[in-house]
Formats: C-alpha cells, structure tokens, sequence
C-alpha cells in the first residue's frame, strides 16, 4: 500500500513538473510569441489590429499558435538584451537599424534573408539595407518610419518671420526675433539617450557622420560636428532653445511645444504632429522638409521583425513573420498606425493629410549610423553634447572628449 | 548523547530554508559575478576568460573614477540628511498623543510608493514649470532648472531618495525611542534638565544602537541608488548624477559588457563590505 502511494505520489509529481515546462509541450502547435511595441498609438485600435492579425494568421495556418506580448517603448533595449541573454521571452520582436548590429555580432540573432527573398524587390533598398549586418539580412522589414520638422505657425507669423525655417541658417536668423516674442525657436530635445532625434539629423544635414567609412573611428569632431554643436550653443545664446533643454525629452503632450513656448521641432513623426494639432490647433500646424543645411536628411528607420537565435520554432516564426510583411497586412498596418509601408507594392487605403504631408521626407530618409557599437557611442556624445548645452564644455572641446571616449571603446574591441 | 545528536540537526533544519535561499540568490551569484569579471561575457552566453584585464581597464577609466566620486558625493549628502528626517520624525511621532498610528502611517506611505512613480512625481516637481519653481516664483525668486545644474542635481535626489526612504528608519529609530525607559527622562525632568539636554545625555546615547543600524543601512543604500537616476536624469546633466550602479547598469544592459559591469559590481561590493565591517566594529565597540 505504501509503495503504491509513493509511486502515486511521484506520478502526480511528475505531472506537476512537466506542467511547470515549455507551455508547448504535450502539444502539436509551434508555440510562437512575438513582442510588439504600440506603432498604433490608439490602445483599443492597437489591440483590434494585433487581435485580428494573430486571430487570421492562425486561422490559416492551424499548427501554429501565434501570442502577440505588447510591450511599452520604454526599456525596450534592456528587456530585449535580458531576454536573448536569458535565451526566453520571444521568438520575434520588432527592433531598428541601430540596434541589431550589435546583436548580430554577438550572435544572438538569426539570418532572415529567406523570409523576404522571393518579394525582394518589392522592398525600399534603403529598408532592406539598413537591417543587413555582414551581407546577412537581420530583420524583416515591416513598416517605415519618417520625421520631418513640425511648426507652430502662429508664433512665427506673431514674431514677424513670414516663412518658417527651411534651412539651418534660416533656423539661426529666425531665434532672436522669436526670442523677443518671449519663444524659443526650437524645441531641442537634449536628453543624451536619443539622438537620432535631436543632434544627428542636424549633424547630418551639415554633411557629417558618427562613424568614419570604414567603422574604426568616430568622426563626430569633424567640422561638420562642431558647426554642428556651434549652432546649438548659438541658439541657446540668442535664447531660441527652452530653459531645460539639457534635459527635457521629445514629448510634445504637455511639453513647451504644445504650451507655445517654443515653435518648432526638427524631427518629429506624424503622431507627434497630430500632437501639436490637438493642442495648439491642427490649423496652426505646419508640416516642412528636413532642415537643409549642405543637404537635406531625415531620420527614418524601417521597423524589422529580428528572430532570435535561441527561438526553438524558427520555421513557424519565419512563417508568421513573411505573413506580417505581406502587402495585406503591410498596408492595414500603415493605414492604422500612420507609419509607411516598407514596400514599394503597397498602396495605403485613407491616408491622412498629415501622414501624406510627412511622406514627402521619404525620400531624405535615412536610417542613422548603423554600427555594432552605435548605441554605447550615442551614450557618450550625448553625455558631452549636454555638457556643452549645460554651458560646462564648448563645442570643440565637447565633441572632442566624446570622440576621445568613443574611439577608446572602439580600439578596446570590447 | 542521541538527544545531542538531534539539536544541531534540528537547528540546521529549521534554518535550512533560508541558508538554501540566501546560497542562491547571493551568494552563488556573487561568486558567479566574481567569475564573471574575469571573463569578456557577452549576451550571447559566449565568454573567454580575460584575467585581470577588466580591472586594468576599469583603473584606467575615467568614468569609474567619476561615477565613484559622484557616488560618494551623494552618500555624503544622503546619509546625514535622511538620519536627520527620520530622527526628527521619530522624535514627533513619539511626541504625539492622538492618532499616533495614523500619522505613522501616513509617514511611512513614501517608503511603499514604487520609485518610479516617486521619480516621475518628483521630476513634476522639479520642472521648470513645475511645482518648486512655481513656490519660488512667489517668493521673487527666479526659476531654478535644478536638472540641468550639476551642483543641484545630486542633493535634488537626494531629498526624493530621503522622501521615498525615511519611513524605514523611522519606524526603526522609532522603535530605539519607545525602549528608553521614560524613568530616565521623567528623573532629568524632575532635576531641571531643559529638553534639549534631556536629548543629548539620555535620548541620544541610548538610541545609539539604533543610529548606528539606521547610519548602515542608509549608508548601503546610497551606495546603490538607481531607480531614481535611471527615471529622473539618465545619469545627466553631462554625467553629474552618473553613480557606480548607474554605471553598472549601462554596461550591462546598454553596452552588454557582462563581464566589465561585473568588474564594476566587485568594486562597489568591496566598497559597501569595507564600509559594513568598518560600521560593524564602530557598533561592536558600542555593545561592549
């Protein structure tokens, strides 16, 4: 009797134990999860849209269990980094050009050229280009991001400045009257963790670059830098940034754009202009090309699905992700969140005066400095460009020291 | 003799639970990180052993040495001033006759707050359309963009660190207050003695134990300060707040240099074991 009861009791153990396993086991579906960022910024459109998608996709293919994880921007590159590190959490997840260097050369990451291959040339090469590390194809490309400067007409015509900004110079020339007016003219995002969206557009409109051609060095002190960072330091002298400009972030909702305490943003997305629109008034705001200054650029990404390495259903997710970046979904995706298809075979259904107005900068679009190490070098001349913001270092010597730092960590391989 | 036997194992077992869960979530894992600094570990699991490079390199960084010299700067600010708060809290509490129970709970609500909310709260706060500055504007005094100066950003954490943390200490002082027998201060009382030196010769000698536990751990704390950094100033302005966990943090989950973050982790816990052991000989020497 006891022998059976021991024997009962580790039989009940071992199904407690196999229950505590991969939610897949004991089961014919390939379990597949993807994790989700809200590129449609309406919570309840966002959670029709993924409901829809998953709920057809499965439809379609029954031996494949889709779980959609929507996750916030925020901390989205120390999750992932847990995640692959940990080998758990997903199986695809949408990331950038600057961010899957480095993860392709760590090797956590698995090639997707096959996914894409047979629609290849439907694809924006820029797209396709931008998430290829070593000739390896990292991420399927599912939709496109642009920005584009946004501006609050008012406060320029109120300052006597009949045309808003199209170049650097006319940026330059414009502050001090709209600093007279008690305005900012522009609405500098100094916070050091996003540059792609505040210093770099404005670095690469002067015809600069992080990174020399060949990757080994950082060239962010060239004197495209510095004119750069110059131009910056001028503003804020002749009071055309916001006080806190060192520090504040790029949000608009309940930020000095939206108060119309400054009168424009160099790179904003079409989300953020409808932003602006909401609270200064849609009729007050206007939309323009990127700041030209040797050339014309905009920061534009595609957003590309990455499979992990240490995915266990790699066929299924290959499959779902394919289905994803089908002109179908494609197009539903862009209509709904106001980004770009990333194909040039998609035609998007109602789109938006703002949306067709931000989809004139495509053609600036490019997708930053794609390096493996793009985002620890961000890190260091963000921290200097708001030194030299805070009035701590001067442009030369700011871009300087972070060129030093950056190189330093170049050279080390590490 | 068998009655012998049965006590130490009885005694390992009830502790059994415990040492089981302390061998696995610290000290394994600091042996681990011990491991790790050695190596070049990155996300992928992939590792080769480095020796002493990593503490080579990180003698030679300047960060190190400035994310050090912020961290220290902050404890100097922190540690006096959240004693101060909880004392002087704990005083009161003591002192107050109705609602005890309630006012100690309302003190003690920061200290179950998430510090992400705090930090957010608190850079409301400190806005320069916030809160602060809208007080200071009433009084003629200009705005102040206490994020953006890097002399004013450490001791403006420092006080939302010393809001969210002081419930703690307090309730620990507060307990160190209700064990000196009222007798003492009843018989000073009587002799004359004037309130203040009714503190400094009964009160304060007799809550030393505890000043010296709350002084610890406040200590500790600080030295790991990082919820609060990583949502009000990312480490900025131009790395004025960029402390040791802060920096450990960056390498680890920004630049995924495992194994250089955990030659950081050794340091700081170098850092904190020297000031626990110098701490705990100052208590020994009070307890004896």
């Amino acid at each position: 009797m006891r022998k059976a009861t021991a024997a009962g009791i580790v039989a009940a153990m071992s199904a407690v134990i196999a229950g505590c396993g991969s939610g897949g086991s004991g089961s014919d579906k390939s379990a597949v999860t993807l994790w989700m960022y809200p590129v449609i910024s309406d919570v309840a459109k966002n959670k029709t849209f993924w409901d829809k998608v998953e709920k057809d996709f499965e439809a379609a293919n029954p031996t494949i269990d889709v779980t959609i994880d929507q996750q916030p921007w925020d901390g989205r590159q120390e999750k992932v980094t847990t995640a692959l590190a940990s080998r758990k959490g997903f199986d695809l997840v949408v990331l950038g050009p600057d961010q899957i260097p480095q993860y392709a050369q760590q090797g956590t990451l698995e090639p997707v050229d096959d996914v894409v291959a047979p629609d290849k040339a439907a694809y924006l090469p820029n797209s396709l280009s931008g998430l290829t590390v070593d000739g390896k194809l990292y991420g399927v490309p599912i939709y496109q991001t642009i920005t584009a400067p946004i501006y609050n007409k008012k406060l320029f015509e109120e300052a006597g400045v009949a045309k808003a900004p199209e170049t650097l110079a006319e940026l330059k020339e414009a502050a001090p009257k709209l600093a007279a007016k008690g305005v900012a003219v522009l609405d500098y995002p100094g916070k050091p963790d996003a540059l792609n969206q505040s210093f770099y557009p404005i670095l690469w409109a002067n015809g600069g670059s992080v990174f020399s051609p060949d990757g080994k060095s950082v060239t962010v002190n060239s004197q495209e830098g510095i004119d750069s960072l110059q131009l910056l330091l001028d503003l804020k002298a002749a009071g055309g940034l916001p006080e806190n400009t060192a520090s504040k972030g790029n949000d608009i909702e309940g930020g000095p754009l939206a108060a119309g305490k400054t009168a424009m943003y160099h790179a904003a997305t079409a989300l953020q202009a409808d932003q602006l629109g909401a609270a200064i008034g849609p009729e007050n705001v206007g939309i323009g090309l990127p700041l030209e200054g040797k050339k014309r650029v905009a920061f534009g990404i595609p957003g590309g699905l990455v499979l992990a390495k240490h995915s266990e259903v790699k066929d299924a997710a290959k499959k779902f992700a394919g289905y994803l970046a089908s002109p179908e979904v494609a197009a539903a995706l862009a209509k709904e969140s106001g980004f770009y298809s990333a194909r040039t075979d998609v035609t998007i259904p109602d789109q938006s005066e703002t949306s067709k107005q931000f989809a004139e900068a495509l053609e600036y679009a490019f997708p930053g400095d794609t390096h493996p190490k793009a985002r620890q070098v961000m890190a260091m001349i963000g921290a200097h460009v708001q030194a030299a913001l805070i009035g701590k270092e001067d442009a030369k010597t700011a871009l300087d020291a972070a060129a030093a730092e950056a190189n330093e960590l170049l050279a080390s391989g590490s | 003799m068998r009655h012998r036997l049965r006590d130490p194992i009885t005694g390992l077992l009830f502790v059994l639970p415990m040492l089981v869960l302390f061998l696995m979530f610290r000290i394994f894992p600091t042996l681990g990180a011990a491991g790790m600094s050695l190596t070049n570990w990155n996300i992928g699991g992939e590792w080769s052993f480095t020796g002493a490079d990593n503490y080579v390199r990180l003698v030679n960084d300047p960060n190190f040495w400035s994310s050090l010299r912020v961290t220290l700067v902050y404890t100097a600010i922190y540690v006096p001033l959240v004693v101060l708060v909880s004392l002087g809290t704990a005083l009161l509490l003591n002192a107050v006759v109705f609602l005890r129970g309630l006012f100690r709970g309302i003190l003690f609500l920061p200290y179950v707050t998430s510090f992400v909310f705090a930090g957010i709260i608190w850079r409301w706060i400190y806005e320069i359309d916030g809160l602060l500055n809208g007080l200071l504007a009433k009084i003629d005094i200009g705005t102040v963009a206490f994020m953006e100066r890097a002399d004013l950003v450490l001791p403006a954490l420092a006080v939302v660190s010393c809001w969210k943390g002081f419930g703690y200490s307090m309730l620990i002082l507060l307990a160190g207050l209700k064990a000196i027998p009222g007798t003492y201060l009843e018989a000073a009382t009587v002799d004359g003695a004037s309130a203040w030196q009714r503190f400094r010769s009964i009160t304060l000698p007799l809550l030393k134990p505890a000043l010296f536990f709350v002084l610890v751990i406040e200590t500790i704390s600080s030295f790991q300060v990082f919820d609060t950094i990583y949502v009000m100033t990312g480490g900025g302005p131009a790395k004025a707040s960029y402390t040791l966990i802060y920096g450990i943090f960056e390498r680890g989950f920004r630049f995924w240099e495992f194994g250089y973050a955990a030659t950081w982790g050794m340091v700081l816990f170098a850092v904190v074991l020297v000031v626990a052991l110098i701490q705990r000989r100052i208590v020994g020497k009070e307890d004896t």
